[in-house]
């Protein structure tokens, strides 16, 4: 089975599994109302009564927006510590989504069921994700030592100013391996996680490992897959972007309509985190042959 | 001998501007002979500089700057306060710079050397040999002149603030023995700081460099001759009047562009010498626009720019050290080899070094102490000429969706800084660089926008002009800025700028309160006997009345007299006009319909308004904004975190 075929196959299940991407979008909402609520007090102290925000409504005014940043009180050392620390819990749940749609991937059913079957799965995968997330520090860790060298090197490489472009380009370079890096690693979870739910094996470890011979036996299908589906994440983001830029925000309704735009993206997000999942599951079961 | 001599003569009365019209009073005349040794980044010279004592005393010292040696130790005075490192850029340890003064002798007469000593006018850091003390075996008279023969070495430092060499690249300013100012009496020499730039006379100078033959060369002023050596240097001899200053840069990798500037109104003709890395070859075409918008800007707002020349220096990569510095006819840019056409870091730099030849080089104030007169007021004018060529919206930054124009940017920075220091005040005495920076750049620059929108844009306009008409090619003072719009405006402007000049304080007039409660029946007791409800039923409905208040507050020490737009909901407004004096005042209304809004400083007239935010107070807030900000930041938001559960 090639790429697309795995691609095709994997979109096709996200797709036909709407309330597992509802419920993946909803997960997200959750998060998304608690920093709404943390942003807009931080605003609506800032601006008071202020007839600034009815010129802020029509058109950014970077007098206002800066005076907010650089303003008494500077509330945003703690805007940046809770965000951070929604981050850390969103993580946590992400744990716990990550198992719920596994299970519901796995269980195949598409009807009312796949409610229950993705949170019972959640719940039942959730230690295991979790030792998982700490086992995957030996692939963190020597990535990070890997990457450490390799920047040292070209920081080397580059110490004579001089060369400008040079300097430049390796700087793409650094950053293009800092990505790769981390999308390889997350990549070998995910197939780690898809043989905990498959059943080969209960041990964290060994899953990390075997999914590690897993993608190095197949590097091509397995990154190309990855991409792919990262391209399409791209593509949505692109089209969100160009919508949202197209709308003029100068009315409530507007807003509001952006909004509604955005949680759509955010929707389509989802369903592509199911897409990732599904399309790595049809990967590994056609090259893993059945358990006796 | 006797032949050379008359040559000689014929030189100097020439350099002095006795038989030439010269622009300025001609107080130094320099000739200078500078070999450039690149293996050890090495520069040597022969000056002889003839120095006409222009006050009404006998001079029997003279005073030089010897800039070079800030850069040859960690405890000299720039060294110390800077803590080694200029803009961003740090010291190399492996290459300090210096410079030596092997001989200098009276022509034909005494050798000095020997009375040469170092003195610390500023600081009394013995370390620092940055200016030079002489003593003259006989004095100076008044209006005589004394002609001195002065051997140098100036070692150039790895660049990292405005002079020196990184790989091929050199750029050679401060560099050679400059008389200090005798001004008001006394010598104003002082030493080379971290926070300030530079000071001297007007006068002619006639440079004649030679650097190995593969070296592109600019300089100070138009060339006029160009000689190939026998031992594969060249020698490239510049000359320029009406100047105080020289310099000049040598690099292989540059790559020249030469480009005729014309205007009819006022008449400028004069020559654009872009002098490009070649790493930078693809923004030269920014580059000249911008030069070709700070010419025609300056020259129409302020006069005619007066050279045959102007010299564009792009530093080299890893030079940036040496970017965004003005010398008379000559200034370094700044830009690196990926430079988005959105962000206009290359353009800002070119205007404002530009300008500087304005305000610095042809107005010629005293950047030691009164820093203001030449960066606030060339801030002031690169504002308007970034705002009018490229958007006052979008002249710093470009991109969809980010927008910047430079009066916020320059707002920020004023609001984001202490309230340590005043605009006016001796550059290395600010509490840091950063608040020397942020008041004699930006602060400044807010004072002249907002002295501007209070008398108007054409008086500001000939308040310019007449400054700068009357103040070119000489020394002005804040004191003489003053006068100028004092007399242009006809306005006693002392209120204005006593406070704003010389006190670190601010300036913020907001709303403290609005409110519109209706006014009820009255209720208690009275001496008349009340109506009762039968009476009351009886009579017509009277419209409802409210008392609208808006109170108006100083949170600011300046004290501005201020305008305010009271805004009621029927459509009516009102302009109400208050001295600005006490903390608070009070204006009421007894309308039947209420006040909806009201604004101090309604057009923004106050640019130096630390907040604008609460100039303004609506009777009902306005949530749309904050829910537009608010839910366009959740969205981002959103879209991290399905990032973190990929």
């Amino acid at each position: 089975m090639n790429i697309l075929t795995c691609y095709k196959k994997g979109t096709g299940e996200a797709t036909a599994r709407p309330k597992i991407v509802l419920l993946l979008w909803a997960a997200n909402a959750v998060f998304a109302v608690l920093a709404y609520m943390l942003f807009s007090n931080i605003l609506a102290s800032a601006l008071g009564r202020s007839g600034a925000a009815a010129g802020l409504m029509k058109a950014p005014d970077m007098n206002v927006l800066f005076e907010i940043l650089m303003g008494p009180g500077r509330p945003w050392g703690v805007l940046q510590a809770a965000l951070f620390t929604l981050v850390l819990f969103y993580f946590l749940v992400s744990i716990f989504l990550q198992g719920g749609m596994l299970a519901g991937l796995v269980d195949g059913s598409l009807d009312d069921r796949s409610g229950r079957v993705f949170f019972s799965g959640g719940a039942q995968y959730y230690g295991k994700f979790l030792r998982l997330a700490v086992c995957s520090l030996v692939l963190w860790v020597p990535a990070a030592i890997f990457f450490g060298l390799v920047s040292a090197l070209m920081k080397a490489l580059t110490r004579d100013s001089t060369h400008e472009q040079f300097a430049f380009c390796l700087t793409l370079v650094r950053v293009a391996l800092a990505v790769f890096l981390l999308f390889l690693i997350k990549m070998i979870m995910d197939y780690a996680r898809i043989r905990i739910v498959t059943g080969k094996t209960n041990k964290a470890f060994r899953s990390l490992l075997d999914s590690l011979r897993f993608v190095c036996g197949r590097p091509g299908l397995t990154l190309g897959l990855y991409y792919l589906l990262g391209l399409t994440g791209l593509v949505l983001f692109a089209a969100w972007r160009l919508v949202i830029h197209a709308v003029p925000v100068t009315t409530t309704a507007a807003v509001w309509g952006v909004f509604l735009l955005t949680q759509i993206y955010i929707f389509s997000r989802a369903w592509l985190q199911l897409a990732y999942q599904s399309g790595q599951l049809v990967n590994y079961r056609t090259h893993t042959p059945p358990q006796a | 001998m006797k032949k050379t001599a008359l040559l000689f003569a014929a030189g100097v009365l020439i350099l002095n501007g006795a038989l030439f019209g010269a622009l300025s009073r001609q107080v130094v005349a320099y000739d200078i002979q500078a070999r450039l040794l690149p293996e050890t980044k090495t520069v040597e010279g022969h000056e002889i500089l003839t120095w006409t004592n222009d006050s009404s005393n006998p001079v029997s010292e003279l005073r030089f700057h010897l800039y070079m040696n800030a850069f040859r130790n960690n405890r000299s005075t720039f060294m110390k306060e800077s803590g080694g490192s200029h803009r961003g850029f740090k010291v190399d340890e492996k290459n300090w710079g210096r410079i030596t003064v092997r001989k200098i002798a009276v022509r034909d007469g005494a050798d000095l050397t020997g009375a040469v000593s170092f003195v610390q006018p500023d600081d009394d850091n013995a370390d620092d040999r940055t200016v030079m003390s002489v003593a003259l075996p006989a004095p100076v008279e008044p209006q005589g002149k004394i002609t001195l023969v002065i051997d140098f070495e100036t070692k150039l430092p790895k660049v990292f603030a405005r002079s020196g060499f990184v790989g091929d690249f050199f750029m050679v300013g401060q560099w050679f023995p400059k008389i200090g100012v005798l001004w008001n009496g006394a010598w104003n020499c002082h030493q080379y700081h971290a926070s300030s730039e530079f000071f001297a006379d007007y006068g002619a100078f006639r440079v004649a460099i030679t650097a190995p033959e593969r070296f592109v060369v600019g300089a100070t002023g138009r060339r006029v001759g160009e000689t190939k050596n026998a031992d594969g240097t060249k020698t490239y001899v510049h000359v320029q009047e009406d100047v105080h200053d020289f310099a000049w840069t040598a690099c292989p990798e540059f790559v020249e562009f030469r480009e005729k500037f014309a205007l009819a109104e006022p008449h400028v003709e004069t020559e654009m010498i872009l002098l490009v890395h070649r790493a930078h070859v693809a923004q030269k075409e920014r580059y000249a626009r911008a030069l070709r918008n700070g010419l025609e800007f300056y020259s129409k707002s302020y006069g005619a720019y007066p050279y045959e020349t102007i010299t564009l220096v792009d530093p080299a990569p890893g030079g940036m050290g040496a970017g965004g510095m003005e010398y008379p006819t000559l200034f370094t840019a700044d830009t690196t080899s990926y430079m988005p056409a959105g962000l206009r870091m290359p353009e800002l730099v070119t205007i404002h070094e530009f300008g500087h030849g304005f305000w610095y080089g042809i107005v010629g104030s005293n950047e030691f102490e009164e820093a203001w007169l030449d960066e606030g007021i060339n801030s002031y004018s690169e504002a308007k000429a970034m705002d009018k060529y490229y958007g006052a919206d979008r002249s710093i930054l470009d991109f969809p969706g980010l927008k910047i124009g430079e009066i916020p940017y320059q707002r920020m920075s004023v609001i984001g800084s202490g309230r340590f220091d005043p605009i006016v005040k001796f550059s290395w005495k600010y509490v840091s660089g950063s608040s020397y920076s942020s008041n004699v750049y930006q602060k400044a620059s807010l004072m002249l926008q907002t002295l501007e929108r209070r008398l108007g844009e054409d008086v500001m306009a000939r308040i310019m002009k007449t400054y700068y008409e009357r103040w070119k090619f000489r020394h002005p003072t804040t004191k003489d800025f003053v006068s100028v719009a004092e007399e242009v405006s006809g306005r006693d402007l002392a209120w204005f700028f006593g406070q704003v000049l010389s006190s670190p304080d601010r300036l913020d007039y907001g709303i403290i309160a609005l409110k519109a409660p209706e006014i009820g029946d009255p209720e208690g007791v009275f001496d008349a006997k009340p109506a009762d409800k039968a009476e009351k039923a009886a009579r017509p409905a009277a419209p409802k009345q409210y008392r609208n208040e808006v109170l108006v507050g100083r949170f600011g020490e300046w004290i501005f007299p201020q305008e305010i737009l009271v805004a009621f909901s029927d459509g009516s407004r009102v302009r109400e006009t208050w001295d600005g004096r006490d903390r608070w005042k009070r204006f009421v209304y007894v309308k039947p319909v209420k006040v909806v809004s009201a604004e101090v400083d309604p057009g923004h007239k106050d640019l130096l308004d630390g907040n604008f935010t609460n100039n303004s107070m609506t009777l009902e807030p306005k949530r749309g904004a904050v829910t537009k900000y608010a839910l366009g930041f959740v969205g981002w938001f959103q879209a991290l975190l399905s990032l973190v559960s990929l």
